[in-house]
Order: structure tokens, then sequence, then C-alpha cells
């Protein structure tokens, strides 16, 4: 994306040729509109420094601290992280219930919104239809979804397990049950998968028609048409919606913090959760500041290895 | 080869493969859309209908009064009337302030302001997972624990994510609308406020469902800032619904005896998403097709 737009291009350079200094050679009529111009964009960068440049800054010197709020901060250094990896069994329970639910729900969504978004492409009628149909779940309050999948799931009345028991299946007891709480969440999840597949769709839809045609004059059959055309085509889409699917599922809170608690017996204990635990329960801002380091790294390198393997395997236009 | 194949069957194949899609299409829908009308159905329902086995879709007979009771069974006026300041001040506050941001970045000439416009895109790729807790403390420090504000006045320091939507959309229109109007003496607040702020209003509306539908379902922000009972928001009252109404703390894997209240509560406060999703779904679409592919 061009951070110059082409109209700045059109009207020249800000300086004069020859003037080097910054604010320099410049008319009064260009200063003013210059000063008009940052006084408009001050809210954003006091923001910056407010509530993202400080904060950071803040959380890495706290996350070197215990710190219980009502007492002074006490440096301990790299203390909280060791004690994080070493001591503590409840923040490693936390990491793998997040991994393992990334790993069940992510590829869901990439799989089964390119599958959707793919039977919405193929122009049938009503796909406005269902395609509010499919995106709906997604625009309700978290919480309330939260509520209603806790009834849809109830072992003995739910929706859920009445729906199984037709086809033959007795439903586990989902949230209740240290195995099938976890899994109970990625379900329930699913039904949001139509954020993904409107931005599967959307690509699917900037694929030109030509390359089909062609193909098929060629003699493709439908799998070499998705193998060589679609997926290709597709793959900075597709690895867009990856990078957001992990980032969401990482965040995972109000399902777990609504439905089950993290329960039973730490079944869902998501990162976040626990992180709000140790925050706002325990009041360890010290070591939850740590916490919210980690994962941010985390995060954040995910996404930079992903960028840089994405190179290899995303086709681009320019590329 | 299928080009060489005649019309006909090709016609005939075709329309099979569409009606085979349209079928598999009315299969899927319906787990997405059941959970939402058991929804409307358990919160119609009287309490002996809930544990009917097999279950009933359509409830016999209908107990409107569920709303009433549901809504009067907590504060939910008062949470409304909550939940009415923490959406509609920031809303109001993400779409001005990212405009005008919007508009000195992308129309406005100042030294650097590509680097500041880089630096603001850096941030919306940024996890706010890592700065929550310092705000927090922040927010503690000033007292406002326990208040609107922490909801409310980040919103006046713009979006990034917003100010970036509407920066496309601004350099879409031509440069010529500002020179003009600066030939005329204007200056650049009077540019923005007269001539782009109206021309803007379809971006400004996308934005403005955007942040109403974030505030409106937004959870963690009331459950870390608002814990006095008179401050709560919707859904912060519906996840505490359970606990005011039965003792039972927190997890709804227990069956209250007033699910159909539950439910009916639930449902009100899903109405208004529901209807402005209906009634701007295009917004919907078009954005999230803008924020996914242009990013």
């Amino acid at each position: 994306m061009a951070i110059e737009s082409k109209a700045d291009a059109r009207r020249g350079p800000i300086r004069r040729p020859g003037t080097s200094r910054l604010w320099g050679g410049i008319s009064k009529l260009q200063r003013r509109e210059a000063l008009e111009g940052i006084v408009m964009a001050l809210p954003w960068m006091i923001g910056f420094v407010i509530f993202t440049a400080g904060p950071m800054l803040a959380a890495i010197y706290l996350g070197l601290t215990k710190w219980d709020i009502i007492t002074p901060p006490r440096f301990v250094g790299l203390g909280n992280y060791v004690e994080l990896f070493t001591e503590d069994r409840l923040f490693l329970q936390s990491v793998r219930v997040t991994t393992l639910y990334t790993i069940m729900s992510v590829p869901i969504h990439v799989i089964f919104g390119f599958l959707l978004a793919s039977l919405l492409n193929a122009r049938v009628p009503g796909t406005n239809l269902f395609r509010s149909i499919f995106y709906l779940p997604s625009v309700l309050p978290l919480v309330a979804s939260a509520v209603l999948w806790s009834w849809l799931l109830n072992p003995e009345f739910g929706l859920v397990n009445y729906a199984l028991s037709r086809i033959g299946i007795k439903g586990p007891g989902w949230l209740t049950s240290e195995t099938w709480a976890l899994p109970a969440i990625v379900f329930m999840n699913v039904q949001f998968i139509g954020i993904t597949m409107v931005i599967m769709l959307a690509g699917l839809q900037r694929v030109p028609q030509e390359l089909y045609e062609a193909a098929e004059l060629d003699g493709a059959g439908r799998w070499s048409r998705l193998r060589y055309i679609t997926l290709p085509m597709m793959s900075s889409v597709i690895f867009f919606t990856i990078v957001i699917n992990i980032n969401n599922s990482f965040q995972t809170f109000t399902q777990a913090y609504v439905m089950t608690n993290g329960g039973p017996s730490n079944a869902t204990l998501f990162y976040m959760l626990y992180l709000y635990n140790n925050a706002f329960r325990f009041y360890k801002m010290g070591y939850a500041s740590a916490m919210a380091l980690l994962l941010f790294i985390v995060m954040v390198v995910i996404t930079l290895v992903q960028f840089r393997l994405s190179r290899r395997w995303v086709y681009t236009e320019e590329g | 080869m299928v080009a060489t194949q005649p019309r006909t069957t090709r016609k005939a194949r075709e329309t099979a493969a569409k009606a085979a899609i349209l079928l598999l299409l009315l299969i899927v829908c319906v787990p997405f859309f059941a959970p939402l009308f058991w929804l409307a159905s358990t919160a119609l329902k009287t309490p002996d209908q809930i544990y009917l086995f097999p279950p009933r879709w359509i409830p016999n007979p209908m107990r409107w009064q569920n709303f009433v009771e549901g809504w009067t069974a907590a504060p939910f006026t008062l949470f409304l009337r909550n939940t009415m300041i923490t959406t509609f001040i920031p809303m109001i506050g993400e779409v001005f302030v990212s405009a005008m941001v919007a508009y000195s970045f992308s129309r406005v000439r100042w030294p650097g302001r590509d680097k500041v416009f880089f630096l603001c895109l850096a941030t919306m790729l940024m996890p706010s997972v890592a700065t929550f807790i310092p705000i927090f403390l922040l927010f503690r420090t000033l007292g406002w624990i326990n208040t609107f504000l922490p909801l409310t006045v980040p919103a006046f320091f713009g979006v990034p994510f917003y100010i970036f939507m509407l920066r496309q959309f601004m350099l879409t229109m031509p440069r010529e609308l500002d020179e003009a109007a600066r030939v005329d003496g204007a200056n650049t607040f009077q540019i923005f406020g007269r001539i782009i702020l109206p021309l803007i209003r379809p971006a400004l509306a996308t934005v403005g469902i955007f942040s109403f539908m974030a505030h409106w379902n937004d959870f963690f922000g009331p459950v870390i800032y608002l814990q006095k009972k008179e401050l709560k928001t919707l859904t912060l009252g519906l996840s505490t619904f359970e606990s005011m109404m039965s003792g039972v703390g927190g997890s709804f894997g227990l069956l209250s005896s007033r699910l159909h209240l539950l439910m009916a509560v639930s449902l009100l406060i899903c109405l208004p998403c529901i209807l402005v999703f209906l009634l701007f779904q295009r917004y919907f679409v078009r954005d999230v097709l803008m924020s996914g592919l242009k990013g």
C-alpha cells in the first residue's frame, strides 16, 4: 500500500528544492497548513503516547517487579518469568489449553470458511440471504452467545445433545466434562465462522474469471482449477485469515469467563483468563504484566514469522 | 472436454450442480440459524416447557411476560442507560476524532506526516494485550475506577483501524475540493468541517456502525472497570444475571430455574445488534472486505 498518496505527488514536495531545514523555505501559507495538520493529528499522537507507547514501557518494567498495588512495587529482575516457567503449574496449563484450542479451532475456521465461501461464490439463488445467516451469529454480543450456548450444551435438556441423540449418539456432559469442555468451546466458536467466510468470499470474487475460462478450455478439471488457480490466487487472503484467527484464539476470554470460569479442573483455563485472574482477582500486577508481555511477544513473533513464510507461498500480483 | 460437449448436457449439468449446492447451503445454514431460533423459543416458554423431551420448537402457550419479568428481575433499565453512555459517547468520539486524524493524514501536508501515519498503521497490528494492565493502573491512579471515564475518554484519541479506513476513503476524493476552498481563504479546520465531513458520510456511517457494535458488545472493559452494581452495562449485567438470581457463581453449566427469563433478557440484548446488522449489512460486508483485503 502506498503511504504517499497520488494527490500529494501531483502537488510536488513539501520543501522547495535546495532547502534542507524542515521548516525552511516554505511559504507562510504552507506553514499554516502544516501547523493545522499537526494539530488535527495531535489527538492520535497524544493517544499513542498515553495508551500505547507509555503503557508498553510500563509493562516491560512492571514485568520485572512484584506488585500487589497496595505496597510499592518490588524489583525482582526476571523472577516472574522464572516462576512462570518453573513453578507455576496453572500457567503451563493455560498455555496448554490455549495452544490446544488454537490447533483445533484455527484449521476449522480457515478450511470451512473457505468451503462455505466457495459454496456462496457458486452464484446460486439466495446467496445474500445465506451470507446473512452465516454472518448473523458473529454480530451478537459474545456474552449473550456464551449464555445461550451454555443452555444449548446442557447435557440433559440441551439442543446439541438432543440432536446427537437423534442420530444415535449419547452426547457427553460438555461443559461439565474435563475432556469435552474445551472441544465444546471450539464447537461453539464455529458459529463465528462468518467473519472468515466473508473475507474468503471477497477474495474469491477478486479471482479473475478469465483464468477459469482459459483453464477450462485447456481441459483442466475441478481439482486442478482449485489447485492451480484458486489456491494460489487466494493465498494472501488465506494467510490473512490464519493470522487473525490465531490472534483471536490466543485472546479468547469471554467464553471461558462466562461459561466455565476455567473449569472443570482448569480444563478451560485460557491464557487470558489466567492473566485476568492474576491481575484482577489476585492483584499480582507484576506477574500478570510478565504474562501479558509474553503473550504479546509470541503474537508478534507468530505474525512476523507468518509474514516471512508467506513470502514463499503467497502469490502476489507483483511477485 | 467440457467445451466440446453439446450445449444442453452442459447446461443440465450446471443446473444439477447448482441445485446440489443450494441443498448443501440449506443444510449447512441450519446449525447457524437454529441457536438463535432456540433462544427466541426458550425466551417465550413457560418454565415447564423448557424441560420437555423431545423439545418443543414453537412454545405453546407463549409467555410474553418473560420479557418484562426478566427485564425487571435485575435493574436492566439502569444497565441499558449505562450501556447507552458507554456506547454512544465513545462512538461519537471515535468517529469524529478518527475522521479528523484521517483527514490530516491524507489531505493536509506537514513534515513527517507519512512517518507518523506509518507508526499509526503499525499500532493497528499490535495486540493490545501488553498495554491493558498499565492503562488500568493509570486510570486507577486517576481515580477513574467505577466511573465510565475509562470506557469513554480513550475514544477521543482516535482508533488506528478507523483512521486507516477513513483515510483510504478520503484519498479517493479529488484534491481540487480542498484547493478551491483554500484559495477562497478557508483554513484547514473549515475545509474539514464544511467540505470533507459532509462528503464522507457513508464512510462515517460504516465506522459508526463498527464502533457501535464494538462498544455495545464490549465485555472486557466493563468487567475490569465497573465493579459497582449500579454501573453495570447490559453485557456485564447478563453475565451476572444467573448469580444474582440463584446464587450460583459464574458457571452456566447448571440449569437455572429461571432459564426462560435469562434467555428473554439475552434476546433483548441481542436485538439491537440484529437490527443494526439487518439494516446496514452492506456496510458490514463491504468493510470486512476493506479491512481484510487492503490491510
